[in-house]
């Protein structure tokens, strides 16, 4: 590792991109390391697969490089990333082919169910069998739950519930009003809470989208 | 209080107030199906919050700076310098493109969204962040709401004013009492600094169709129940089947006799309801009547043309009955041993076969395209011999008017047969009144 990678370890995000834009390109690849393994596992779950992220979390980073420059130090460094990351898991999602049902999506018609549970496998082993499967069966529980439900209510809840992110940081890495970060985070929980709890097949499905709960008309 | 008031979220993340979390953890605490609902959001945070974080493979860094070196010597503009269009090479050029377009439709996106969540919810930009610069261009939508609410209120109290002293309302008020909300109830129930904000979070219109599909007498009777308890007036009921099943059919005999009686619903109490509780009599055969009041509903229905078997309610009430009985639908969607189905949009043929095939003995459908139907809905009373409802039977098609501050419900409730794939209505089937008495088996 270089003397000037070791130094710049010790240097917060401004100054790294300060030493960047000055024209030291190596400080870049601190902060990618600084802050792969949090992109990467915000996309991962976003869009639910492990190999999508990685390339959006790359294509992430790229588009942080070239565009340091309009980086304006208004916000932490992270915060503008990670709204690189979401307009590039968002970008995808409209590329990709309109969300399959939830019963394909169960089904695995159309996804691969390993896949895309390894996007919520822990990172670290459990130590019994029963736990391991109890985790394996949460992962599962809520690698669906996000799949169903509409992309701008999945990155609120993930930013919030999964990553910890306040209402303040959400409302500006996504750039939309808090109250606007409410409205879809309550609006995303109450969805995911349903498929969550969903009982297909016992009387009476209960799958019902937050569209549909909602009394208020406004289709 | 609505589930899906944002204000749960907050309370569940410590962001209210003091005041505010104790107004929210009373009214959470006080609904049973409430409380479930929170608890299994919380129980779902909590989920979610427990997914590890991964991380990324070990060469993950290189790979991009690579990536990024690639790019330098392709000519792609650097951090140095702003990115240029021009001095980028093709590709990159159509990735820059791109990535402006995203975020144009993106900017665009929450634009229309937060417009949207304005005219929603007034409660929004009381809690909005006052610093934050983005929200300052909501203020004039939101005082625009704010305005339109005291000027609603400002018109019912001029309504209470003029009803309390035009003789020929009030002489309305004393021929039909069951007609119209009594003025006590405009002015008690009505939360006038409110009302803008309940009807934007409760009912965007005043007036909303709900069709309910029954299959069972069990499902009719706990909607009769639910359509009770909610304090809304059942105005008119147009039940265009006359054949009441008797105990026999019921138990398998096919044989029904004809309608003897019918009664509609007079209001001496001045309750939000404003309903009686008239009850017709029965006749000889244990013929089961249908009798709308709105403290007590009883009776049940079947029809020899299930297809056609219809029953028209108009309710009205303030905005607060009619939030409870929606409510109430809603809260019987977490009942197993009635499998409520609420949806108020049409939904896909597949989503309802299964619905059908899980066996939902009701669904509740509600659609903007059935509105522009019952619009055209000839509403007819029809005579029942010696159905005794005297001056409160509606002779003519139309509906009394609605009090200001109201709104209405129009619920239709067809009964169909359990085996009957539940079809997707369109608005040329929407189910016609059947015009003339059908004849008994």
């Amino acid at each position: 590792m270089s003397e000037l990678h070791k130094v710049s370890e010790e240097l917060d995000d401004r100054a790294l991109v300060a030493a960047v834009v000055a024209g030291h390109c190596e400080a870049f690849e601190t902060l990618v390391i600084r802050h792969q393994d949090r992109i990467y596992t915000l996309l991962s779950r976003l869009c639910g697969c492990p190999h999508q992220a990685t390339d959006l979390a790359q294509e992430t980073f790229i588009s942080a490089y070239r565009n340091l420059s309009a980086f304006e130090n208004r916000s932490e460094f992270f915060t503008w990333l990670y709204r690189i990351a979401c307009n590039h898991a968002a970008a995808a999602h409209r590329r990709k082919k309109p969300m399959a049902s939830l019963d394909q999506l169960r089904s695995g018609s159309q996804r691969d169910d390993g896949e895309r549970n390894r996007s919520f496998e822990p990172a670290a082993k459990t130590s019994s069998v029963s736990a391991a499967m109890e985790s394996s069966e949460n992962a599962r529980k809520i690698a669906d739950a996000l799949a169903g439900i509409d992309e701008i209510f999945r990155t609120v809840v993930v930013l919030r519930d999964m990553e910890g992110a306040s209402y303040e940081e959400i409302s500006e890495t996504l750039d939309i009003p808090v109250g606007t970060v409410r409205s879809r985070l309550h609006r995303g929980r109450l969805a995911v809470k349903q498929l969550l709890y969903a009982d297909f097949g016992n009387g009476g499905s209960k799958e019902i989208s937050p569209d549909r709960i909602k009394i208020n008309r406004g289709h | 209080m609505n589930p899906s008031d944002p204000r749960i979220s907050e309370w569940l993340d410590g962001r209210l107030s003091k005041q505010e979390a104790a107004e929210i953890e009373l009214l959470v605490r006080s609904d049973r199906h409430l409380l479930r609902d929170v608890e299994e959001i919380r129980a779902a945070r909590i989920l979610l919050s427990t997914v590890a974080k991964l991380k990324v493979a070990p060469d993950f860094s290189q790979s991009v700076m690579a990536a990024i070196a690639r790019g330098v010597g392709d000519e792609i503009s650097d951090p140095t310098g702003s990115p240029d269009l021009a001095g980028l090479s093709r590709e990159d050029r159509g990735i820059e493109e791109e990535w402006r377009s995203i975020e144009r439709q993106r900017v665009a996106a929450e634009i229309d969204e937060a417009k949207e969540d304005v005219g929603s919810s007034v409660l929004s930009a009381q809690h909005s962040d006052v610093f934050n610069v983005r929200s300052r261009w909501l203020i004039v939508p939101l005082s625009t709401a704010l305005a339109g609410g005291l000027l609603v209120a400002f018109a019912i109290n001029a309504v209470l004013m003029q009803s309390r002293v035009d003789p020929q309302i009030a002489q309305q008020n004393e021929k039909q009492p069951s007609q119209i909300v009594s003025t006590e109830t405009l002015s008690g129930r009505i939360p006038s600094a409110e009302l803008s904000d309940r009807l934007a979070v409760a009912l965007a219109d005043d007036e909303q169709h709900v069709r309910i599909v029954v299959r069972d007498t069990t499902a009719r009777l706990q909607l009769e129940s639910l359509i009770a308890a909610s304090g809304m007036h059942v105005e008119l009921q147009n039940n265009f089947v006359t054949d009441f099943v008797t105990e026999e059919r019921l138990s398998g005999n096919r044989k029904t006799e004809p309608m003897a009686k019918r009664s509609m619903a007079p209001a001496p109490t001045p309750r939000a309801a404003a309903a009686a509780d008239k009850s017709a009599p029965e006749t000889k055969g244990k013929t089961l009547q249908i009798e709308l009041s709105s403290d007590r509903l009883e009776g049940a229905v079947e029809s020899q043309a299930k297809s056609d078997a219809q029953e028209s309610f108009a309710c009205t009430g303030t905005t607060d009955s009619a939030e409870n009985l929606l409510q109430s639908l809603l809260t019987l969607l977490e009942s197993e041993s009635v499998g409520l189905w609420i949806d108020r949009r049409i939904p896909e043929e597949e989503d309802q076969t299964m619905l059908a095939a899980a066996g939902a003995p009701i669904l509740i459908q509600d659609s903007a395209d059935l509105r522009s139907d019952t619009a055209a809905l000839k509403l007819q009373q029809r005579d029942a011999p010696g159905s005794g409802v005297g001056e409160t039977q509606k002779k003519s098609s139309q509906l009394s008017e609605r009090p200001e501050g109201t709104v209405r419900i129009w619920i239709d409730v067809i009964a169909m047969d359990q085996t009957e794939q539940l079809q997707r209505p369109s608005k040329s089937k929407f189910p016609s009144p059947v015009s003339s008495p059908q004849g008994s088996e």
